[in-house]
C-alpha cells in the first residue's frame, strides 16, 4: 500500500483529499504538529515513516498588511512555511533516498506567481517554496527523487483569507474563468496521482497550473459558456 | 581583482526637451542602500550619488568598505554615510529608517540589496544558517519596506527596488536557500507592486548574473575556493558568449528605476546578466 504523507493539515483541502485517497487504497497520514525544527521533524518522521508521496502544502497565512506595522506576523507565516518545507524535504527527503522510494510534490497555489493583495505572508512564502522546489528538483532529481509543484486557483471564494480590496483575487467563475469550474480537491488528486504515477518520471521541478485559466485572466472579459454563444 | 566601478557611461541627467535644461534625474532625493559598500550595492550607491541623490549606505559589522564607499563618493562632491546594522536582526530595519530621516530629513528610495551566500547543499545546511540566509535576504527586505512605507508615501514618488538575482528565476545548483529567498523577494516584489501605486510609490526587483565582483569575505576558505573554481570555469565556458557586467550596469538600472522616467515601470523583474540565463 503506497502512503502519502501531508506536512501541513491546515490545507483546507487536506480532509477531503485524504478521505478520496483512502477510497483509492492509500495510506495517508496528515501532519498537525510544528515541523520548522529538526526535532519536529524527525518526530514525524519516526511516527510516519517515509512515504511515497511527501505533499509539502505549507499554509500558514497572515492577514497583516504591508502598509501595517505588524511586519512580525508576516514573517513568522512566511518563516513557518519555508522552514518546515526545508526540515521535511531535508529529513524527510534523505530518508526517502535511503529507501529509494517516493516523490515530492508541493501542494501550493497560484500565488507563487500572482500577488494576492490581502496575504503576502502566504504569496511571498510560495514564491519562495517555487524556487526551493526547482533546487530540490536538479539536487535531489540527481538522485532519483523528483520534486514538482501542484498550483492551484483560491480554493473559494468566499475564503477570507485572501480578500483583498486592491487585488480581485476573488475566484470569479462567471467572469474570469474560461473554464467556469471550481477548482476542488479532486483536481488537486489528480495531479497528485500524476506526480506519483511512472507517466511522470520525466516531470521533475515542473508545476501544473489548475485554475481554469483564471491566471490568464485579463481586465474585464466576460467568458460567455459556449452554448449561449451565437455563432456568426 | 579590482573591479572599476566607474565603468560605462552613467545615466545621472535629465533633459527637458522644451528648455534644453540639463538636470541630475535624483537631484534632493534621499536613498538607503542596504549592503552598499561593496560589490553590486557599491555600484548602486556610486551611480544613485552621481544622479544626485544622498545616500545612506548600510554595512554589516565591518564597516571598512562602507565607509571606503562613502569617502569615494564625497570625493566625486557627492553626499553619502555609513551606517552598521546587522540586517539579519527584526530591529535593524527601523534604526536603518530613524538614521536616515536623522541624516537627511526624508526618504525617496529604498534598494534592499544586501545578500548572504554561503554555497551549500540542502542535506549540509544547518537549520540556523539556513535561517539566516532568509533573515538577510528576505526579511530584511520585508522589514525595511515596511519600515520605509509612511516615509514613502510622504515622499509621493516613492520607489522601492529589490536587489534579486537571476537565481530567483533558474536554480543557483549551489546554494538552495539563496534561491529559495530569491523567489520569495520576487513575490514580495509583486506584493509590494500591487499596494504601492495607492501611494505614490513602485517596486520592481533587478535580477543581476555574470557580474564582477569581489569574491564574497563571509566565506568559509574551502567554500571560497571552490567558488572562485566555479567562477573561473564559468568564464571560460562563456567567454565567447557573453561578456561579464559591472557593477555600475547595475546601479544604472536602478536610477532609471528611481527617477521620473521610471515611473511607469512596477512590479517588473529585469535581467541585468548579459542573457547568461539563456544559455
Amino acid at each position: 500500500m503506497k502512503k502519502i504523507l501531508f506536512t501541513d493539515g491546515k490545507h483546507p483541502l487536506v480532509g477531503e483529499l485524504t478521505k478520496l485517497l483512502e477510497a483509492k487504497g492509500y495510506e495517508v497520514f496528515v501532519n498537525n504538529s510544528d515541523i520548522t525544527t529538526k526535532e519536529g521533524v524527525r518526530a514525524l518522521l519516526a511516527k510516519a515513516g517515509a512515504p511515497d508521496a511527501l505533499v509539502i502544502s505549507g499554509y500558514a497565512t497572515s492577514r497583516a498588511a504591508l502598509d501595517g506595522d505588524d511586519a512580525e506576523a508576516i514573517v513568522s507565516a512566511v518563516e513557518e512555511n519555508i522552514l518546515s518545507a526545508f526540515q521535511a524535504a531535508k529529513h524527510i527527503g534523505t530518508k526517502m533516498l535511503e529507501e529509494s522510494r517516493g516523490t515530492i510534490i508541493f501542494l501550493s497555489s497560484i500565488f507563487a506567481d500572482k500577488p494576492t493583495g490581502g496575504n503576502p505572508a502566504y504569496a511571498v512564502s510560495q514564491g519562495a517554496l517555487q524556487m526551493f522546489m526547482r533546487e530540490l528538483a536538479m539536487y535531489y532529481g540527481n538522485m532519483g527523487l523528483r520534486s514538482n509543484m501542484i498550483k492551484l486557483a483560491p480554493i473559494a471564494a468566499e475564503d477570507p483569507a485572501f480578500e483583498s480590496d486592491v487585488v480581485s483575487a476573488t475566484y470569479d467563475i462567471e467572469t474570469k474563468v474560461p473554464t467556469h469550474l471550481r477548482v476542488d480537491a479532486e483536481d488537486a488528486l489528480g495531479a497528485i496521482l500524476y506526480f506519483l504515477s511512472d507517466y511522470a518520471k520525466n516531470a521533475n521541478g515542473t508545476d501544473i497550473k489548475l485554475d481554469g485559466g483564471l491566471l490568464y485572466y485579463y481586465h474585464d472579459r466576460t467568458y460567455t459558456p459556449a452554448k449561449e454563444v451565437e455563432l456568426q | 581583482m579590482t573591479i572599476d566601478y566607474l565603468e560605462r557611461p552613467a545615466i545621472v541627467l535629465g533633459t527637458d526637451l522644451k528648455t534644453g535644461e540639463h538636470t541630475r534625474l535624483l537631484e534632493g532625493l534621499v536613498a538607503i542602500v542596504t549592503g552598499g559598500g561593496k560589490g553590486v550595492g557599491k555600484g548602486i550607491s556610486i551611480r544613485l550619488a552621481e544622479a544626485g541623490a544622498k545616500v545612506v549606505i548600510v554595512g554589516n559589522a565591518n564597516m571598512t568598505m562602507a565607509e571606503e564607499t562613502c569617502l569615494f563618493i564625497r570625493s566625486r562632491g557627492g553626499e553619502a554615510v555609513p551606517l552598521g546594522c546587522d540586517l539579519a536582526k527584526p530591529e535593524s530595519a527601523q534604526k536603518v529608517v530613524d538614521f536616515t530621516l536623522e541624516k537627511f530629513g526624508r526618504l525617496d528610495i529604498l534598494v534592499n540589496n544586501a545578500a548572504y551566500q554561503p554555497n551549500r547543499d540542502i542535506v549540509e545546511y544547518p537549520t540556523e544558517l539556513f535561517k539566516k540566509v532568509m533573515d538577510v535576504n528576505l526579511m530584511s527586505f520585508l522589514r525595511l519596506s515596511m519600515c520605509a512605507m509612511p516615509h514613502l508615501k510622504e515622499s509621493g514618488r516613492g520607489r522601492i527596488i529589490n536587489i534579486s538575482s537571476v537565481h530567483g528565476k533558474k536554480v543557483a545548483s549551489f546554494d538552495i536557500a539563496y534561491a529559495t529567498s530569491k523567489g520569495g523577494v520576487t513575490m514580495l516584489t509583486r506584493e509590494l507592486a500591487v499596494l504601492g501605486p495607492q501611494y505614490g510609490i513602485t517596486c520592481n526587483a533587478i535580477l543581476p548574473g555574470g557580474i564582477e565582483i569581489e569574491f564574497k569575505t563571509s566565506m568559509e576558505k574551502g567554500d571560497l575556493k571552490e567558488f572562485k573554481s566555479i567562477r573561473v570555469e564559468r568564464s571560460r565556458k562563456f567567454k565567447f558568449r557573453y561578456k561579464m557586467g559591472f557593477p555600475s550596469d547595475v546601479g544604472n538600472m536602478v536610477v532609471f528605476l528611481a527617477s521620473e522616467q521610471g515611473k511607469h515601470y512596477n512590479g517588473t523583474q529585469i535581467r541585468a546578466d548579459g542573457g547568461m540565463i539563456l544559455f
